[in-house]
This record gives C-alpha cells, structure tokens and sequence, in this order.
C-alpha cells in the first residue's frame, strides 16, 4: 500500500472544503432566479471552478481551532465571491484573454456588463457576512467584517501598486518592492484573511491575530510566485490562462525583476523598451526573446529557489503559530500547504 | 556667544516633491533604499535571500502597523499619547461603537421582522417582481430550503421612536446620547454603570431608566458627582428580563 503524498492529501482536503463552499455559494448566487440573464452572467467564473483555496482555509482554520464545520461556511462564501469579483476585474485590468481555461468575461459579454458584474459580485459577499449575525451573534459578525474591510482595502491597495509600476514603466524595482506589492495584492486575501477571520470564528475573538501574519504571507508569497511560473512553464490546459500572459502583460513578476537586474544593459534597454509598449503593441517576437532571456538568465530557476526558500519559513512559522492545536485533518492540511503551493502544477 | 555650534536645520536631499510609486501609501521609495531591518544586505543564495527579504519585508509592515496604532492612541501599541488627544480619539471611537452599535441593533430588528434585504440561504424569498430583477419566488425558481429554525416574532415597522425623559443631577455640563430599540417603554430596563475606556478612571454609578408604559416614554436618572473625572463613559441598557441589550448609553464630561 502507498502512501499518500502531501499533494494528494491537500487536493482532498481542498474537494471537501471546495464541495461545500460551492454549494452555499450557488445559494447566495441564486438568488431564487437561476435562469435569468444577469445571475447567469454573475454565476460565470463561480460555476467555472477552481480550487476554492481561501474558502478551505478559512475552513479549515476555524475547525482546527474546534469551530462546528458550518461556523465559517458564510465568511468562507463571502471570500469566494470576493475573490471572484477581484478576477473579473483583475481580467479587464490586465486585458487577460483566459480564465479557467475559457474566454474571460469581457471577452465574452465585453467591459461594461463585465465591470457590473464584478460589483455585483463585490456586493453579494456582503450578504454572507451579513447574515452572521444571525450564526455568529452581532459582536462577531462585526469583528469579522472589520476584518474584511482591511482584506480588501489592502488587496485593493497591493492592485493599485501593480498596476501603477506598469501604467509608468516603472523598472527600477528589487525583490523587496515585490514582496511587499504581493503581501498588499495577494497575501492578505489569499492566506492571511481567511486564517485570521478561521481563528477569529473558531476561538469566538480569544486569539491574538497578528500571530498567523507570518505563516499567511510565507504562504501567500510562495503561492503568488508558484502561480506566476506557472504562467511560464505550467500546461496551460491545467493552468486555465494563457501562457506567457504575464509577460505580455508587462506583469511585474519575480522573474521579470530579476531579469531586470541582472542582464546586460543593451539587453535591458531593449527590454525597457518592450514594457514601455502597451500589450497592443507587444509581439510575439518580443515576449518570445524575453521569455528566452528569463531561461538564458536564470531568472525561472532563482524565482523558484526564492518560493522554496518562503515555503520553508512558513512551514518554521506553522510550527509556531498552530503548535498548541490538538491533532486534526484541518490543521493537517495546514501544515501540508508550503509544500503542496511549490508542488503543485 | 556661546561655543556650542548652532543647531541648524540639515540640508534637505530633495529640492522637488517626491512623485513615485514608492510613497503611494506612505511606505517608503524601494530606489536606493537600505535593508529594513538589521543594516545587512541579504546573502546571495536566492534560498536564503528570499526568507531574509521576505522576513524583513513582514517585519517592517508590522512595524509600520505599530506605529499607526500608537499614534491612534490604542494601548497596547505602546506609550499614550498626550491626555487630552488620547481622550477625544477614544471618544470618537466610543461614539463609533454606539453608532454601529444602534445600527446593528437596527440590523437584527429589520431581520426579526422579516423585512430588511436580500433573504439568506434557508429563506424563503417574497415573490412578485420590482425592475429587471425577479425578486424571486417565480415559476422557474428553485425550491428554497426550508428555514431549520423558527423566525423569531416581529415586531411591526414603522414605529415612532420612544420618548425620552432626562432627570440629571450635574454641577458640570455634560453631554448625553441615548440609543434605544422602538417599543423598549414597555420593558422593565436596567442600565450597567457606565465605564470610561481608560481603566484607571471610576466608573459612573446609580443610573437608572425608568420605564413609563402609559406615556411610551422612558425616564433616565443620572448623578454627575463634582469632581468626576472627564472623559466619555458608556454602558449598555439590558432588558431586566432577558438580559439582551435593547440600546446603549453614552455620556460625555468635557474638561474643565
């Protein structure tokens, strides 16, 4: 008999806590209506999948901490419909062509049904969060929703910041510059948050939070790097976006900084050049020979070394942040995420 | 004249204002800055450099987070600030929390009614139509589950608020702010004393709200003894009964 590997024991855990986000999201998207246009439109991204990650972290925090499986299924809910209005928006920013392995939503209904939708979205997890007052009592519905309020103001703010380095070809940026945009854009909603709002709700607010920051942005980082190679080198069936995409998007990531810091200047200056342009006017030379310096440099092998390194601090800081929990799945799956983020293709 | 050089204001670096990405929120310009932490420059195996960096980066967010906290004045941040701005931001907040406070409870009594926003999970949505969104309910509707707890007894919507008397015995000026729940006249209501946010001041004692059923109004008793300290006192106004909050009490003693 064979043992399971981390992989696969993450990958059920994840159907388990995905299974039920998803039904209870389907609740909140139907709203009583599930035929008509605009919950269609609304339900698209939701009902194309994905891995539920944040959902089951949430999850699975609260329950490690001994909360009743359903205690954080709303606040679960509530991320998953924000992250999904983020991706809608995020797309229309990024002029992405793919998401989860189909055209992305402006592609398909064009910007302005897309924004709306995006907000529609933004405001339905509202509702979740609303309605735990009613499971949770009033006290921590409130404190949840403080928590929200911060998730997405630094989310938001970590966009913004990326957003910004590519609207004004900025290109004088070191690995710091990076880590800190993506512990604003990535790591706040994607690991922090759901930790933090699962220890809120599983200790009913008796937790110090800042305790699970360094775990949740170890964690986030390597998960934000993994996704951004994957983007290179994944199997773009599997990865559900287009490869090469970040690179013509002009993305700022781990790999392009260091690509920028490392090759020769009449390299960079051409490659200045090229981010200068708008993805219009990028060709498929250009992302080629970028893509090719980003091999020839090294800057695809350092980017992974780098994720390595962060998974393993936050495997050091699980140790420190969940040590005291008694045994369980949940905080077994905890513990197998540093290694499942660099695993997975 | 003194020997002692004149303290002299340094030179500025910049002769223009700062206009780039790294100040967008306040953080500091990543162009030519130093590590933040330790002085060191992060060693160059890409392992060891991302945890160093990436250490350094949370490190100096939580730093950053501290700081704010304490220059808002939240204890456990770090030394108080000054007591006079300590003591208006606390107020703020406190009258932040009532405000919330009064708003859940509005929140929670839309929701006992059955009326408010959009029906959760397990409830069955009113039918009939309002614009271009089906209000649900309609003939290609999915059947809702049905709720797995009772409704609790709504109260009717609408109602005037109730009517407040005061009764304060105060040398000083003073401000008062009551937030109260419709239909509370009726009930027998007790008022915890009151506490400031700052441990070391005494609480406020001997409030009491008398209920008048016959005039839907209450009465509140209140004693400012002379040499209370300033500051913004709170308590909560429980229905006897039950125990559960129906509305909060705050009042304000300005500095002489």
């Amino acid at each position: 008999m064979f043992a399971r590997s981390t992989s696969d024991r993450v990958r059920e855990r994840l159907d388990d806590y995905g299974a039920a986000a998803r039904a209870r999201m389907r609740e909140y998207l139907r709203d009583g209506q599930t035929r008509h246009a605009f919950y269609e439109l609304v339900s698209d991204y939701p009902e194309r999948g994905g891995r539920s990650l944040r959902a089951s972290l949430c999850l699975a925090t609260a329950r490690a901490f001994g909360a009743h499986p359903t205690d954080a299924l709303n606040s679960a809910v509530a991320l998953e419909l924000l992250h999904n209005a983020f991706l809608v928006h995020d797309d229309l920013e990024d002029e992405s062509q793919e998401r989860r392995g189909s055209p992305t939503l402006h592609l398909r209904h064009g910007a302005p049904l897309a924004i709306n939708a995006g907000d529609a979205l933004a405001v339905m997890s509202l509702r979740p969060l609303i309605d735990n007052v009613s499971t949770l009592g009033s006290r921590l519905a409130f404190r949840i929703l403080e928590e929200a309020e911060r998730m997405a103001r630094e989310s938001v703010e970590g966009q913004a910041l990326e957003l910004w380095w590519r609207q004004h070809h900025v290109v004088e940026l070191s690995e710091a510059d990076y880590l800190r945009m993506v512990l604003k854009k990535t790591c706040w909603y994607t690991s922090i948050y759901p930790m933090r709002v699962g220890a809120l709700i599983g200790t009913r607010d008796g937790v110090e939070l800042d305790r699970y920051l360094h775990f949740g942005f170890f964690v986030g980082a390597a998960f934000q790097i993994q996704d951004d190679l994957l983007n290179l080198v994944g199997d773009e069936a599997r990865y559900g976006k287009e490869l090469d995409g970040d690179i013509w998007e002009g993305k700022r990531t781990l790999m392009l900084i260091h690509l920028l810091n490392v090759m020769k200047s009449s390299e960079r200056d051409r490659l200045c050049q090229v981010l200068g342009m708008s993805r219009a006017e990028r060709t498929r030379e250009q992302v080629r020979w970028i893509r090719e310096c980003m091999d020839r440099y090294g800057s695809i092998e350092y980017a992974r070394q780098v994720a390595h390194g962060l998974a393993g601090a936050a495997l050091h800081e699980f140790l420190l942040a969940f040590a005291d929990l008694p045994d369980s799945l949940d905080k077994d799956f905890l513990a197998a995420l540093p290694t499942w983020v660099i695993e997975r293709a | 004249m003194d020997e002692r050089e004149r303290v002299k204001k340094p030179e500025p670096e910049r002769s223009q204002p700062i206009r780039n990405w790294g100040v967008l929120f306040g953080a500091r310009s990543a162009q030519g800055a130093p590590p933040a932490q330790g002085g060191s420059a992060p060693p160059g195996d890409p392992v060891s450099r991302g945890v160093e960096l990436g250490y350094q980066v949370i490190e100096e967010y939580l730093r950053q987070g501290r700081n704010v906290a304490r220059a808002m004045g939240v204890p456990s941040a770090g030394p108080a600030p000054a007591e006079e701005g300590a003591q208006n931001r606390m107020g703020a907040l406190l009258r932040s929390f009532t405000d919330f406070a009064s708003l859940w409870m509005d929140v929670m009594s839309r929701m006992g009614a059955g009326g408010g926003g959009a029906p959760a999970p397990g409830f069955t949505p009113a039918s009939g139509t309002a614009g271009p969104f089906p209000a649900g309910g309609g003939p290609d509707a999915a059947e809702a589950p049905k709720a797995v707890a009772p409704e609790p007894p709504a109260e009717p919507q609408g109602m005037a608020p109730v009517g407040l008397m005061l009764d304060i015995q105060s040398a000083r000026r003073v401000e008062v702010s009551v937030d109260l729940r419709p239909r509370s006249s009726g009930l027998p209501l007790v008022v915890h004393d009151l506490r400031a946010p700052e441990p070391d001041k005494p609480r406020l004692t001997g409030v009491k709200i008398e209920s008048l059923p016959d005039e839907e109004r209450v009465c509140l008793h209140l004693q400012v003894p002379e040499e209370h300290p300033a500051g913004v006192y709170s308590g909560l106004i429980l229905d006897e009964r039950t125990s559960l909050p129906r509305g909060t009490l705050t009042v304000r003693i300005p500095p002489r």
